[in-house]
C-alpha cells in the first residue's frame, strides 16, 4: 500500500472505530490521560498498518492493537491508580439526584463500576459492551470461548451486586 | 440499568466524545509518527558518530604507539564491555505492540521482564562493568597528567555507581512489572471449571 492508500484505510478504520477505541482509553486512562491514550492507540495502530496480512478482519486486528496499547500504557503508567476515580469515594446519592440527567447517571455508574474491575476484569467487560461476537473476542484475548463465557457471567453477577448495592445506598 | 443491553448507552456515550475530525486526527498522528522517525534517526545519527569517534582515536592510539600493549588492553577492555552492554539493552528493547492476543502479548512481555531480571542480577553484567572503569582508570593513568586521570577516574567511579543505583531501580520496576504481568495471565488462565465453581 502507498501512503494515500494507507491514509484511506486508517481514515476508514478511525471512522468505523473511533467510538471504540475512545471507549478502550475510557477504561484504562482517565481525565486528560484518555485523550492521550486514545493519541497513543492511533499511533500505533498507524504503524502496524503497513504490516497488517488480512490474516483478521481489519477492525478485530485494529482492535488487539488497541487493547494491547492500553494495557501497555497501564502498566507504564505510575499515576493511573491515583487518577482512576475510586468507586467508593464516589458520592452514591448523586447517582439519583434529580439534576443528574439518566445518561449521566448512566454514564457514572459504567466509569464507577469499570474503576472496581481487574485489568482481565476490564478487558472482558470491554468486549461485552462492545458487543463483540463470542468468538472474536476469544480470539482477542487468547482464552477458550468457554472461558469467557464462565468471566462473563461472573462479571454479570458482579455488576449486578453492585447496581443493587447502589440503589439501595441512594434509597 | 440492564448487563445484556449496556452496549447500545456504552456506544452512544464514546460516539459523541472527542472534539477533532478524523481528517485533523490523522494529520496529528502523522505529524507524531514522523516526530517519532526523525528523533530515532538523531540517535541513530549520534550512536554511528560516537562509535566512529570511539574506533578512530583507538586506531590512532595503536598507530602511534603500536607496543603499548597496557592501552590497547584498556581500551578493548572498555569497547568490549561497553558493546556486550549496548547489545544486552538492544536485545531487552520492548518490541512493537503487534496484532497478537492478549494473553501472547503478556506471556511474551512475561519473558522479556523475566530476561531483563536475570540480566540485571547477572555477576557478568556486575563484571561487564568492573571492566569498563578499569579500562578507564588505566587508560587515564598512562595518558593524561595526574590532574586530569584523577578527575577522569573518579567521574568514571560516580558514573559506576549511578549506573549501579539505576540498575538496582530497574530490578525493583521489573520485579513489579513481572508480579503486575503474572497476574493478569493467572486471571485469564484460570481454569473455567474453578471459575464457575466459583462464581456459583
Amino acid at each position: 500500500m502507498n501512503k494515500n492508500q494507507l491514509e484511506a484505510v486508517f481514515l476508514e478504520l478511525l471512522e468505523r472505530n473511533r467510538g471504540r477505541w475512545s471507549g478502550i482509553a475510557r477504561c484504562y486512562a482517565s481525565g486528560s490521560e484518555r485523550e492521550d491514550l486514545l493519541q497513543e492507540i492511533l499511533l500505533q495502530v498507524w504503524r502496524s498498518l503497513k504490516s497488517y496480512k488480512q490474516q483478521a478482519q481489519i477492525d478485530t486486528w485494529a482492535y488487539r492493537i488497541a487493547l494491547n496499547t492500553s494495557l501497555h500504557w497501564d502498566r507504564k503508567s505510575k499515576r493511573r491508580k491515583e487518577k482512576l476515580p475510586d468507586a467508593n469515594n464516589q458520592d452514591i446519592a448523586s447517582l439519583t439526584d434529580s439534576n443528574s440527567t439518566t445518561a449521566e447517571a448512566e454514564r457514572r455508574m459504567l466509569d464507577d463500576f469499570i474503576a472496581t474491575l481487574s485489568k482481565s476484569e476490564r478487558a472482558v467487560f470491554l468486549l461485552h459492551l462492545d458487543d463483540m461476537a463470542q468468538e472474536e473476542a476469544s480470539n482477542i484475548l487468547g482464552i477458550s470461548g468457554a472461558a469467557y463465557r464462565v468471566r462473563l457471567h461472573r462479571l454479570k453477577k458482579k455488576f449486578e451486586q453492585a447496581f443493587q448495592l447502589k440503589m439501595e445506598s441512594a434509597k | 440499568m440492564n448487563f445484556d443491553s449496556l452496549s447500545d448507552s456504552w456506544r452512544e456515550q464514546n460516539d459523541t466524545s472527542g472534539q477533532l475530525d478524523s481528517t485533523e486526527l490523522l494529520a496529528k498522528v502523522i505529524r507524531r509518527a514522523e516526530r517519532g522517525r526523525v528523533t530515532n534517526l538523531i540517535w541513530a545519527i549520534v550512536g554511528c558518530v560516537a562509535s566512529l569517534e570511539v574506533l578512530r582515536s583507538f586506531s590512532s592510539m595503536v598507530l602511534h604507539d603500536p607496543s603499548s600493549l597496557v592501552r590497547i588492553g584498556a581500551a578493548l577492555c572498555v569497547l568490549g564491555a561497553f558493546g556486550c552492554l549496548a547489545g544486552c539493552v538492544f536485545c531487552l528493547w520492548p518490541s512493537r505492540i503487534g496484532d497478537q492476543s492478549v494473553c501472547d502479548y503478556f506471556s511474551r512481555e512475561l519473558k522479556r521482564t523475566n530476561k531483563i531480571l536475570a540480566s540485571t542480577r547477572s555477576p557478568y553484567c556486575v563484571f561487564l562493568l568492573f571492566l569498563v572503569v578499569v579500562g578507564v582508570c588505566v587508560i587515564a593513568v598512562v595518558n593524561l597528567p595526574t590532574a586530569r586521570a584523577v578527575t577522569t577516574i573518579a567521574l568514571a567511579l560516580a558514573a559506576c555507581t549511578v549506573a549501579l543505583w539505576g540498575g538496582r531501580q530497574s530490578v525493583s520496576r521489573a520485579e513489579i512489572l513481572k508480579q503486575d504481568i503474572e497476574q493478569m495471565l493467572s486471571d485469564l488462565r484460570q481454569d473455567p471449571a474453578e471459575l464457575s465453581i466459583e462464581s456459583e
